[in-house]
């Protein structure tokens, strides 16, 4: 059943028979780093992914200094302003403006941040819980394992998007409900990965020798196991961050997520909901950036998995 | 066999009480339930009445029980939006769901499987690259956003389907392609990676060495071989539909599924209704699951339980 469920992940245990094996054992996940860096190069599919992502970040991060204009202020006289290339657009308002006559780059770009700093707060709670049940699961085994094992199988099976809308109906939406409803549904994917890997691990020569030799259970876990998880996790967050960015448009969409007068790509997308008809630029382009965004992220986690699978990165490299 | 199955059953009951505690712990103990069920302008004398009314002073072991049994008799409660019984509104709802959801993924295989093949046959060529875009830009559009395209271009512009509504094909076509375009994205990523990895194996080398068409190895070996990574992942994508990407499409297209009816519900703050609808989704997800796993046994002769 292990085997099954990180198919694609391979283990590279530390060694500790070999002459580099100081700085080996130090930064194991360095060098892959290192060699992963490598193999970017040739791959144009994920260096477009990875730029396109990167220049989303400095967008959300510089937000306040290459926006054009205060994306909450409004200007009744230029309500509906087209995008400036078409017939009617006026070149203050790049990509048009919304009901209220703000500014719909402006915009745009202020919601980044709330949209990617969600993914990524979602994602550094989930990868962490996550990683730390199913190490605790796998290393210790037994009762703990069996008990924490079923809750996540049970977990697994529940309407995920329905429960979350649920528990968002009655706590009432904000930013930080919004974050533990994806969380609730996102960490199960860690702690099943985590746990089949450190199963395997734990059986590996190194971490016998390692126990033998009497390091604690805490410096094993911390040494040995954690840095050998980071490549494989590493894909995994990947792809559950375009999943969390998906998610969070979703429910803001909904009415359940960002509340006005904050801002997110999902919420401009809702507010423009009522004049697709007159007015198709408010709901169009919060949906390209949403797309163009998780399109990149998923780039960049297909080549992070298929050179984290032995078998396809020898075909890359020869190819 | 009837081991596995007993163990699965087990399983699917060990999952059944699950969801009834998660769903009593959501909608009894979460926020304060007690003044969702009051009109806004109750007193506070009101409110602590029917909160004593309601049980829900009681402690939290005896109102478990009487939600239990109640679950069990079937007996949400009264919807207060439509004012009748929650579960009977909640299961006529289930055929409209059922039948987007089964025409997205049966639109999603029809594609996905020839658009994986042939990125397999091909592997790093032209269409291969065209095939591997196509599905990753099925997985990263939001679904809602597409359903509004969708809209905009056809019965917006060309006049061609509908806005929203129910009843004739022509009303399904639109919320089935906006739901398919994300499964079709796995699907056809599932069948290239299978598809490929088939092909690699001895025998269908020896299948070609015997002198077998490209197109009846194809057919007859590799494909076979990789039948069952595809059916788990559609079924994956099939309860992953019914247990709540149908919400948002439902929403979009005004599509009266259980989707839609728990958003209605949030908004109309109609307790007891969410509850009967998320109920009633959870245990479909529990016996879908259930069925797949049967299912591998026809399958894959070589599982034996």
């Amino acid at each position: 059943m292990e085997e099954s469920l990180a198919p694609s992940v391979i283990i590279e245990p530390h060694t500790v028979d070999t002459s580099e094996a100081v700085t080996e054992l130090r930064h194991p996940f360095l060098r892959s780093l290192k060699e992963l860096a490598l193999d970017l190069l040739h791959d144009w599919v994920a260096m477009i992914g990875l730029i396109g992502l990167v220049v989303l970040l400095v967008m959300a991060v510089t937000a306040p200094h290459i926006s054009p204009y205060d994306p909450a202020k409004q200007s009744l006289r230029d309500r509906f302003v087209p995008p400036s290339w078409m017939e009617g657009g006026s070149p203050e308002h790049f990509l048009g403006t919304d009901s209220l006559g703000r500014d719909l780059f402006s915009r745009l770009i202020f919601g980044a941040r709330v949209s990617l700093t969600i993914g990524f707060i979602t994602l550094a709670v989930t990868a962490t819980f996550g990683t730390f049940i199913g190490v605790i699961s796998g290393y210790y085994g037994g009762t703990l394992d069996e008990i924490l094992m079923r809750w996540v199988d049970i977990q697994t099976a529940f309407p995920g998007l329905l429960v979350a809308i649920t528990i968002i109906a009655m706590i009432g939406p904000s930013v930080e409900n919004l974050i533990l409803v994806l969380a609730i549904n996102g960490w199960l994917i860690f702690a099943r990965i985590a746990r089949g890997m450190t199963l395997s691990l734990r059986e590996q020569v190194f971490v016998r020798a390692a126990r033998v030799a009497g390091c604690r259970d805490r410096r094993i876990i911390i040494v040995h196991i954690l840095p050998n998880l980071i490549s494989p996790l590493l894909t995994i967050s990947v792809m559950e961050l375009a999943r969390f960015i998906l998610a969070e448009a979703a429910l803001s969409y909904l009415g359940l997520g960002i509340q006005p007068p904050d801002s997110s790509w999902g919420l401009i997308l809702a507010q423009g909901r009522d004049y697709l008809v007159n007015a198709w630029w408010v709901v169009t382009f919060p949906g390209v950036v949403i797309a163009m965004t998780v399109l990149f992220i998923n780039m960049v986690a297909g080549w992070l998995r298929s050179v984290s699978d032995p078998h396809q990165r020898f075909k890359l490299r020869n190819s | 066999m009837s081991a596995y199955l007993a163990r699965r059953l087990f399983y699917s009951i060990a999952v059944v009480v699950g969801v009834s505690v998660a769903v009593f712990l959501i909608t009894h103990q979460l926020g304060d339930p007690v003044r969702m069920l009051l009109p806004l302008e109750a007193s506070e004398e009101q409110y602590q009445a029917a909160r004593q009314q309601l049980g829900f002073n009681d402690p939290i072991l005896v109102q478990f029980a009487r939600f239990s049994v109640d679950a069990v008799r079937g007996d949400f409660g009264d919807s207060l939006w439509m004012d009748a019984p929650a579960l009977p509104l909640v299961l006529e709802r289930l055929p409209a769901t059922f039948l987007l959801a089964g025409t997205s993924i049966i639109i999603a295989l029809v594609l996905a499987v020839p658009l994986g093949i042939i990125a397999a046959l091909k592997p790093r060529s032209l269409l291969d690259h065209v095939a591997s875009l196509t599905a990753l830009l099925g997985l990263s559009i939001a679904d809602f956003w597409l359903g509004l395209m969708l809209i905009f271009i056809f019965p917006v512009s060309l006049g061609l389907f509908y806005t929203s509504g129910y009843g004739t094909w022509e009303h399904l076509v639109l919320p089935a392609v906006t739901l398919a375009a994300r499964p079709l994205g796995r699907i056809s990523q599932i069948v290239r990676s299978s598809v490929l990895d088939e092909l690699d194996k001895n025998y269908v080398t020896a299948a070609r060495a015997r002198g077998l068409s490209e197109q009846a190895t194809l057919l007859g070996h590799a494909l076979r071989n990789a039948a069952i990574p595809i059916v788990t992942l559609t079924g994956f994508e099939l309860t992953r539909l019914l247990a709540g990407f149908t919400v948002v499409v439902e929403a979009v297209f005004g599509w009266p599924g259980v989707g839609l009816l728990a958003v209605d519900a949030i908004e109309r703050q109609d307790l007891p209704l969410l509850q009967a609808d998320v109920f009633v989704v959870a245990m479909i997800v529990v016996v879908i699951n259930l069925l797949i796993d049967l299912l591998y046994g026809a399958l894959d002769p070589r599982i034996r339980y």
